[in-house]
């Protein structure tokens, strides 16, 4: 798979049974309906807004270069409310989600609460632990900073 | 079973024949309309005929590589998926199938299955959705629906059933446009206007009723077959329950997926697109609801009789034909398979590290605990692991545990007692023996390795 924004190949990473695809040049990650629903069954958590955002909701945004890395099409940007209020790319056509690496921080930061945002983020809090908190966060950071 | 399918290729035959009937009528009016001479009329008889048999030569050489091409399917081999090809060789056993179908594996996340060819090239395929979210008795229960298909020739019936609905549809809908934009027909007979006349009525009547004829057709034997398939799962795994509550799962996860090519839509065990759409005549599927409840309402055994018996509780009225009725063998219930379950996130990650292998990954394990993934096309070998920053290498992935088919066999002592033991293979796989069993050799169903017991 391309990522939708630079282009280059996805790299899969897989932590704890659970696999996302992640762009090593930006820092976004691909997030699969698959997955998220493997990521919730294993916590017991319970659908949030992220999860409906994936099936629902959207709109077209004149100008979108991002496509859908599976089918290609123009994907639609879903504002997803509640913490963290974000707006990602949704696949028209149910593919996935695409956060790029600000938004990817947001839903880190505001990891903890009881939605799926939650299940997520504290997933993706762990599998990205060498990341500092977005507000400060330059993308050339990422990676080069060796968590404990 | 075999008058049943006797039964079934008589129908089948009587079906098809209607079907190239309907479309003869289609072809010669719209001639007869068009040219306004009897000759006319034949020919177009003429071409709705060719165009029917090119359809079916592509659909009977290419056709089913058309279809998993569609879908996206990967063929898998014994050693990428023993259990799922264990699950698929028992049904095969069971439904007396001559040859073992091929399976392929399909990368979606909505769980689904389907078939495709004749018994002796068959070929079944399912999603990863459907293997990390069923467990062991709901997958033997939905392959068996799939062998079903395969063993009642449901499969080849409703390709050329398919093609020939297409063809009418096709012809229709050339009339059609040829109206609209091609200008007004003129009469070239002499003194044949009026029969022309009477002849383009016709075609505009049969151009609109039979491709809605010729749907209505194939739809209500495609549900029919559906309700067969139900029954030969349920008495080739003497377990309704499985194909019940699996049944369930694919329901109430198959919808909303929209990512389903609309040719396959109606080859899946439960039409995925028909999300929103209230059932009715045009239903390529009954209701899953009321499939459920017929399989719930199975008591006292498994066979068609039962089925047609859990028919009729629900629906009020039969299902089967009165020659499969006939056969009067009894198949009694089994019990739900007692093995300790792998969980979801096991079966979706082997299901998911097939397609990788056959793609070419190349894999890593960082020594924080990330696996990190590569396609072969990345081009580095030595990626720093977003997680904590350290340089993994990665190399191509090797199947778990190469199956040792001509290792020599292993030698293992199995403890005397009249109850169930186990037996622990090299590879790790841990096999139950019954009381019952009395063989010197088995297989590991994990690896393939042979294990020699010394009772």
């Amino acid at each position: 798979m391309l990522c939708p924004v630079c282009k280059c190949h996805l790299i899969v990473l897989e932590l704890d049974q659970v696999e996302m695809d992640y762009c090593a040049s930006c820092n976004g990650i691909w997030l699969d309906p698959g997955e998220l629903e493997l990521l919730l069954h294993m916590g017991n958590a319970r659908p949030g807004p992220l999860s409906h955002a994936l099936r629902t909701g959207g709109h077209k945004v004149w100008g979108q270069k991002r496509r859908c890395p599976v089918c290609r099409s123009k994907m639609l940007q879903v504002e997803v409310k509640g913490p963290p209020r974000v707006t990602v790319d949704r696949c028209r056509y149910g593919h996935g989600l695409w956060l790029d690496d600000r938004e990817l921080g947001q839903l880190i930061e505001a990891a903890g609460g009881t939605h799926d945002a939650g299940a997520l983020g504290r997933f993706c809090g762990r599998l990205f632990k060498g990341r500092r908190a977005p507000a400060q966060g330059d993308k050339d950071h990422v990676g080069t900073d060796s968590g404990q | 079973m075999w008058e049943q399918i006797r039964a079934n290729k008589r129908k089948s035959f009587v079906l098809i024949v209607l079907m190239t009937g309907l479309l003869g009528a289609l072809g010669y009016s719209i001639g007869f309309a068009v040219a306004g001479v009897h000759e006319g009329g034949l020919m177009g008889v003429g071409v709705a005929l060719l165009l029917t048999a090119i359809l079916c030569l592509t659909a009977w050489t290419g056709g089913d590589g058309i279809m998993l091409a569609t879908a996206g399917a990967h063929q898998i081999e014994r050693s990428d998926m023993p259990q799922l090809f264990n699950v698929v060789e028992e049904m095969t056993i069971a439904s007396g199938l001559p040859k073992m179908p091929d399976v392929y594996l399909i990368e979606s996340n909505s769980p689904n299955a389907f078939a495709v060819g004749s018994p002796r090239r068959a070929v079944v395929a399912v999603t990863t959705g459907l293997l990390s979210r069923l467990n062991r008795d709901e997958l033997q229960g939905v392959i068996a629906h799939e062998l079903g298909h395969i063993s009642n020739f449901d499969c080849r019936f409703m390709v050329l059933a398919g093609v020939i609905v297409g063809a009418i549809v096709f012809l229709a809908d050339a009339f059609w446009r040829g109206l609209r934009y091609g200008g007004r027909i003129r009469s070239r007979g002499r003194g044949g206007g009026q029969a022309q006349a009477i002849l383009f009525i016709l075609a505009i009547v049969l151009a609109i009723l039979a491709p809605i004829f010729a749907r209505l057709l194939y739809f209500a034997c495609s549900r029919k077959r559906e309700y067969l398939a139900d029954a030969s799962s349920a008495r080739f795994t003497r377990y309704p329950e499985g194909l019940a509550s699996a049944l369930e799962k694919i329901e109430t996860a198959a919808f909303g997926e929209t990512n389903v090519s609309r040719v396959v839509a109606p080859m899946y065990i439960i039409n995925p697109l028909a999300a929103h759409e209230a059932f009715g005549l045009f239903s390529t599927h009954p209701p899953t609801d009321q499939r459920v409840r017929i399989l719930r309402s199975m008591a006292g055994g498994a066979s068609y009789a039962q089925y047609e018996a859990a028919f009729r509780k629900v629906s009020g009225k039969g299902v089967l034909g009165g020659t499969t009725l006939a056969d009067r063998t009894a198949v009694p219930l089994r019990a739900p398979s007692a093995e300790t379950e792998p969980t979801m996130a096991d079966r979706r990650r082997e299901a998911m590290d097939v397609l990788y292998r056959a793609s070419g990954f190349l894999v890593g394990q960082c020594s924080c605990g990330t696996k990190i993934k590569v396609p072969p096309t990345y081009g580095e070998t030595n990626i720093t692991c977003p997680s904590c920053g350290k340089t993994v290498t990665v190399q191509p992935a090797s199947a778990p545990a190469p199956a040792a088919a001509d290792d020599p066999p292993v030698h293992v002592t199995l403890e005397p007692g009249h109850s169930w033991r186990s037996v622990d293979c090299p590879c790790g796989n841990s096999i139950p023996i019954s009381p019952e069993f009395a063989a010197r050799r088995i297989r590991c169903g994990k690896c393939g390795r042979k294990i020699e017991i010394d009772q």
